[in-house]
């Protein structure tokens, strides 16, 4: 790299955390280190005077050519792109529902979420189901009284974003954290039900659902090991 | 070298199991073979050798059970301001302190209180500088083995406390099966003595406390557990033990969000008796506890509310326990109404110093909080706001740092 990659180490030069975008944003980053190393000269002409020589928009077409041709797809963030491209994007609720188990119909009931049981209680509870990710929206339950069996569907794992209305909840779905993060052990401090780690398909605000609430809880070997059984919540197919 | 030096060192530099266990053989240490561990000199092998002890009991923490996540606050961007913070001011820090009182006499002189000075304070005095270090090395910024004489007082100021307040030879609650009994016998004592037996309304009297109060420290510890700590289980040799559970500094303090926090209480200590044969108990070093296959507050028999201030514990009986409730729940809604409003540079500045600040117990200790800089230094603000405003970036230079990596330690050798 030029003389002046210190400051790409600190933000460009750091690894993403899942697949698509380290595999995309590193073939970006080798694009443009072959490239600076060819033209020469110091980094700030090449930014400031030469970019589209480092990185033109037919690179980046090339980039992304190659990345699909490996079977992969991307995550898209508007409903736009999938409705315009649908060979380049895939939902992320797809994704998800490769987990064993969920989707299965059975009883008249779907399986619309799995995930990992913080406390195993004496019977499963029903509610209607709210998803709550703002502070903004916990201040109006606050306000207004958070309704009678509520079942919150929260992407929060840590203890604070709804600690003040947790005690009004029927239960808690997590969609993410483990059954030691904070909200896992505040809602286990309050006794409320709560399934960390979920993954969810087709689950809407205002659906009525059951928590299997009864299901074993994850011993530490089996947590580690990825062995867990996994709870289930249905809802009416 | 001493018998139990030896067979301390090689434990330390024995491997750990895949998650970070090593077998322990050495039994509770005497007073005296503690003091002996305290008063060794680090050396360069040593410090060498406790930097990976520390890193692979570790990792598997961070790995298995816990998440950084967290709507109201920026949590790795002030992970990331806080530890980078520890790195650039812990040396100069640590050694203001100790020149005014060594580690061990500052852990002995408040063992005997519950929490007075939290294990995970000292914890994080250790831990949270070792972490720092590790993100300026993912960052490219250190390179592992720069600046070994700044790390050895950091590192040997929480050994020796470590030693010095755990007073059984352990480093780690994984070290001593996942316990730290580290209370004098006399208050284990007084705890079991003076607990009552529930009934059905006073166990759901009581969780509704022990919640409230947890909800309202993550709170006021802007999501994290400073402010709560497990400690046990204590044998009571009867088939039953006890676990002692803090709540500490939760009212008006050197945190300017503090200001909105009037309570009852700043301390709660709470003893919590459970049937031995009902539950295997967990603590973490981190204090706090998992049980299986039953939950904790399930199978409590008896339990004691104190409320402490200083060194005094005043019983609370149950007929307050609900109105206590209720107050800690009012103060708990002004502060969430606070920390919502408040932008996001301040968020990330408050709790950074919230973190940064867990050496203001022992500065106080020793006589020397005015002596010292509490302020956030410029050489960690040179990466405010780029790269530790960026949410993504944080995620990544944190978890690059300490767990996206092939070796058994969050941290790297300074050799």
């Amino acid at each position: 790299m030029p003389e002046t990659s210190a400051p790409l180490g600190v933000k460009w030069g750091t690894e993403e955390l899942t697949e698509v975008p380290r595999a995309f944003h590193t073939a970006v980053r080798e694009h443009v280190a072959r490239r600076a190393a060819e033209l020469g000269g110091d980094w700030k002409s090449l930014v400031f005077d030469r970019q589209f020589d480092l990185l033109s928009a037919d690179d980046v077409l090339a980039i992304e050519r190659e990345f699909l041709a490996t079977g992969r797809k991307f995550q898209f963030s508007a409903e736009i792109s999938i409705r315009e491209e649908p060979d380049k994007y895939v939902r992320a609720e797809a994704a998800v529902t490769e987990q064993e188990g969920l989707g299965e119909v059975a009883d008249g009931r779907v399986v619309v979420a799995l995930g990992d049981n913080v406390a195993r209680h004496q019977a499963n509870v029903s509610g209607t189901i709210a998803f709550v990710s703002s502070p903004e929206q916990v201040i109006d339950f606050l306000t207004e009284g958070v309704p009678e069996g509520t079942v919150a569907v929260i992407d929060d794992s840590g203890g604070t974003l709804t600690a003040p209305i947790l005690d009004g909840f029927r239960a808690v779905i997590c969609l993410g954290g483990t059954v030691r993060s904070h909200l896992g052990i505040l809602t286990r401090e309050y006794g409320i039900p709560c399934l960390m780690n979920a993954a969810i398909a087709g689950l809407h605000d205002g659906d009525e659902v059951e928590i299997e609430a009864t299901a074993a809880v994850p011993t530490a070997d089996e947590y580690s090991a990825g062995s867990a059984v996994r709870a289930r919540v249905w809802k009416k197919a | 070298m001493s018998a139990i030096r030896d067979q301390w060192w090689d434990y330390i530099r024995s491997e750990g199991d895949e998650l970070g266990y090593k077998k322990w053989t050495l039994g509770r240490l005497t007073d005296d073979q503690v003091q002996e561990l305290v008063s060794e000199e680090l050396d360069d092998q040593r410090l060498n050798d406790l930097i990976l002890h520390m890193g692979v009991g570790f990792k598997p923490e961070l790995t298995r059970r816990s998440s950084f996540t967290s709507e109201l606050f920026p949590m790795t961007p002030y992970i990331c301001v806080s530890l980078v913070e520890d790195y650039h001011t812990y040396t100069d820090r640590v050694r203001v302190i100790e020149a005014a009182k060594p580690a061990e006499q500052i852990a002995r002189d408040n063992r005997a209180v519950p929490a007075k000075l939290s294990p995970l304070w000292t914890w994080m005095a250790g831990f949270h500088y070792l972490c720092g270090r590790e993100c300026l090395i993912h960052m490219g910024e250190l390179k592992p083995d720069e600046n070994v004489d700044g790390i050895r007082p950091v590192v040997d100021f929480w050994r020796r406390m470590t030693l010095a307040q755990r007073n059984d030879g352990a480093l780690n609650n994984k070290d001593a099966n996942d316990a730290n009994p580290y209370l004098p016998e006399a208050l284990v004592r007084k705890y079991t003595a003076e607990s009552r037996p529930f009934d059905d309304d006073a166990r759901s009297t009581f969780r509704r406390l022990n919640a409230t109060l947890a909800g309202y420290a993550f709170l006021y510890y802007t999501d994290s557990r400073v402010g709560i700590y497990d400690s046990g289980p204590y044998d009571l040799g009867d088939g039953r033990l006890l676990i002692i559970r803090d709540y500490l500094q939760l009212g008006r303090s050197a945190f300017p969000w503090s200001e909105h926090c009037e309570v009852p209480y700043d301390n709660l200590s709470i003893g919590l008796v459970v049937p031995a044969d009902r539950l295997k108990i967990e603590i973490n070093d981190w204090g706090t506890s998992f049980t299986e296959p039953e939950e904790l507050l399930e199978v409590v028999t008896d339990v004691a509310v104190y409320a402490r201030q200083g060194d005094d514990l005043a019983p609370i009986p149950d007929t307050e326990w609900g109105d206590l409730t209720k107050a800690y729940s009012k103060t708990h809604l002004k502060l969430y109404q606070h920390f919502a409003k408040m932008a996001r540079r301040d968020k990330i500045m408050s709790a950074a110093e919230m973190y940064c600040w867990g050496l203001i117990p022992f500065a106080r200790d020793a006589g020397v909080f005015d002596r010292i800089d509490w302020e956030i230094s410029k050489e960690t603000l040179q990466y405010y706001p780029d790269p530790f405003d960026d949410d993504a970036a944080t995620g990544g230079i944190f978890a690059g740092a300490l767990i996206m990596h092939d070796r058994p330690s969050a941290f790297s050798p300074i050799r």
